[in-house]
């Protein structure tokens, strides 16, 4: 609950940060201005300001955007792929199930931060490469989950029932087998959102992520860890408790959902 | 006699293993009426099941099966699986043992159920839970309104079982096979479901096959039997003939192994031997390796049936 209240509030915040700070800017990149260029934090700029003199507060209330964006993207993306080629695989068996499940393991071969990493920066590095190129590495672990649990879930008596009464195989997939691997994949979602964020912002760390001059909160590490010696330890550290607070929400979120999705316990309490 | 409304005639089952072929079934032969309830009895493993399954073509991929299963005169093994998966529900249904594992845990009952019906078309569109209540009641459930919002897992193993046999019958086949439908379920509610399988054979003129591997399931429940053993049926009669004077020696050792009350003190019989493997060839009749009257002719000829009411495939009984 608590954690679902700290999302809602991360996610607002996203949504209305024009509303939030006075100092958007263009874009919501902050407007720069070299006259208070690495200010402290102050009432003015609770965050400081950056190299630019632009505010960090703002830019860190816009910078959740892409992290947001980019974990719901890539999370939706593995999850349908993934949920679709797993039940497939499972519930059919033989030729169709080795050929996904090869594919599948020809992708989870390679480091999937590597695997990112080489396709981020052979794409345009930008937002949609970035997205595209983690959701790539991402959906092959659904498909291993699905397809386990599809495997399991065909060989059930009510599969059986089912067939006895004159279910054909496309509905005992969409009735019986996707509900149930339902559950497992929605709390593997919600721990995803905080790991996709997280090989997100590693990617931006590497300016393979979004753009300069857009706000981006792995960007922001990157870009201001050449001043931390200096002293400037405000440029880096409230984008990194920003990734640090979201990547742990999610991952309670995720905890959770978990908790909530056992049908049973729903059961007891209707 | 009428026609029967099920029929298998010689019906061979295989399984393709890696240790090579494995023998289910060795010529099936068994015939069920309408509105009589024909009890399948034999041991573990002799073929039970997977003769129950052959009827609706729920086998297994590596199965290899021969043989005619007539329904009203339709073979359903030549059946494409589109027209076999049109027959299922709708004029064959099936119960199993275990109704908690065959009642899918995430769908309330009225989810079920209407989605058969739905499936079915066996009612108006959007009246289905309507017809889900009605069958609910028919089984003999209380209050069926506030049942068809319950989850599996929150009703007995007896209600659960009773759900099931609701969402088999909801189509209104002419064949119910029940397979071992009590064997989960407490003495009490046992009784009480096959009294309702009683029932329901009565008023739908329902034909049940009830494969069991207990005697009194079938002294109570069956007008027929007939005896399996070792994939081959070796007697069928009236239940109150086979099991008051058996006529294979089979189903005698069977009898005389069951633990009796009262009466003088004597040890359990046991049969001598065990059933034969599936890899095993065999030439003649199928018990006669473990039969005390076995001749020489047992060994190496199939037997005949001989007796038309009360048949036994037995040579101490030529035709």
């Amino acid at each position: 609950m608590i954690s679902l209240v700290a999302i809602a509030l991360i996610v607002l915040a996203a949504v209305f940060a024009p509303w939030l700070t006075p100092h958007e800017g263009a874009g919501g990149t902050g407007t720069p201005d070299l006259a208070t260029a690495f200010g402290a934090p102050s009432l003015e700029h609770p965050f400081g300001t950056d190299d630019l003199g632009r505010d960090v507060f703002a830019r860190v209330l816009f910078g959740a955007r892409p992290s947001l964006v980019l974990g719901a993207v890539v999370v939706t993306l593995g999850m349908v792929i993934g949920t679709g080629l797993g039940a497939v695989a499972g519930f059919a068996g033989g030729w169709i199930d080795e050929i996904i499940m090869r594919f599948t393991d020809i992708i989870l071969s390679f480091p999937a931060l590597l695997l990112a990493i080489l396709l981020a920066a052979t794409l345009r590095p930008s937002l949609e490469s970035a997205i595209v190129a983690i959701s790539v590495t991402w959906w092959p672990w659904y498909t291993r989950l699905v397809r386990a649990q599809a495997v399991s879930i065909r060989e059930r008596h009510y599969v059986l029932a089912a067939r006895s009464l004159g279910a054909s195989p496309l509905w005992v997939l969409w009735h019986h087998v996707l509900p149930n691997v339902l559950g497992p994949v929605r709390v593997q979602a919600a721990l995803d959102l905080g790991a996709a964020i997280l090989v997100g912002a590693a990617l931006s760390f590497l300016g393979l992520g979004s753009q300069p001059p857009s706000p981006d909160w792995g960007r922001m590490v990157s870009d201001g860890r050449q001043y931390v010696l200096g002293g400037y330890w405000w440029l880096t550290v409230f984008p990194g408790a920003a990734i640090y607070v979201t990547a742990l929400t999610f991952s309670f979120l995720g905890d959770g959902v978990q908790k909530a999705s056992d049908p049973r316990a729903r059961g007891m309490s209707s | 006699m009428s026609v029967p409304l099920l029929e298998i005639n010689d019906l061979q089952l295989s399984f393709a293993t890696a240790l090579g072929i494995s023998r289910a079934l060795r010529g099936v032969d068994l015939a069920v009426q309408r509105g009589v309830s024909v009890g399948l009895v034999g041991e573990s493993g002799c073929g039970k099941t997977m003769t129950g399954r052959s009827v609706l073509g729920l086998l297994p991929p590596n199965a290899r099966v021969s043989g005619r299963v007539l329904l009203d005169g339709i073979d359903l093994l030549a059946l494409p699986v589109e027209r076999l998966r049109e027959i299922r529900g709708s004029r064959v249904a099936m119960i199993f043992q275990d109704p908690a594992a065959a009642l899918n845990p995430v769908f309330s009952v009225g989810e079920q159920l209407s989605a058969v019906i739905r499936h079915h078309r066996v009612s108006l569109p959007g009246r289905e839970l309507d017809k889900a209540a009605q069958l609910l009641a028919e089984v003999r459930l209380s209050d069926p309104e506030r049942l068809l919002t319950r989850y599996p897992h929150q009703l007995s193993g007896g209600m659960q079982q009773r759900v099931m046999i609701a969402m088999a019958l909801s189509a209104s086949p002419e064949l119910l096979i029940a397979d071992e439908p009590t064997t989960s379920l407490d003495v009490t509610v046992q009784a009480q479901i096959l009294d309702l399988l009683d029932e329901l054979r009565r008023r739908r003129e329902l034909a049940v096959l009830l494969i069991t591997h207990n005697m009194d399931v079938v002294r109570r429940a069956t007008q027929e039997v007939a005896v399996l053993y070792a994939g081959r049926v070796v007697e069928h009669g009236a239940t109150h003939e086979v099991l008051g004077s058996p006529r294979h020696p089979y189903t005698q050792a069977l009898l005389a192994a069951l633990p009796r009350l009262g009466g003088r003190r004597q040890p359990l019989q046991a049969i001598a031997g065990s059933v034969p493997r599936g890899d095993e060839a065999i030439q003649g009749c199928v018990f006669a390796s473990r039969c005390a009257y076995a001749m020489d002719i047992c060994r190496d000829n199939p037997p005949r049936e001989s007796g038309a009411e009360h048949s036994v495939w037995c040579w101490l009984y030529p035709s």
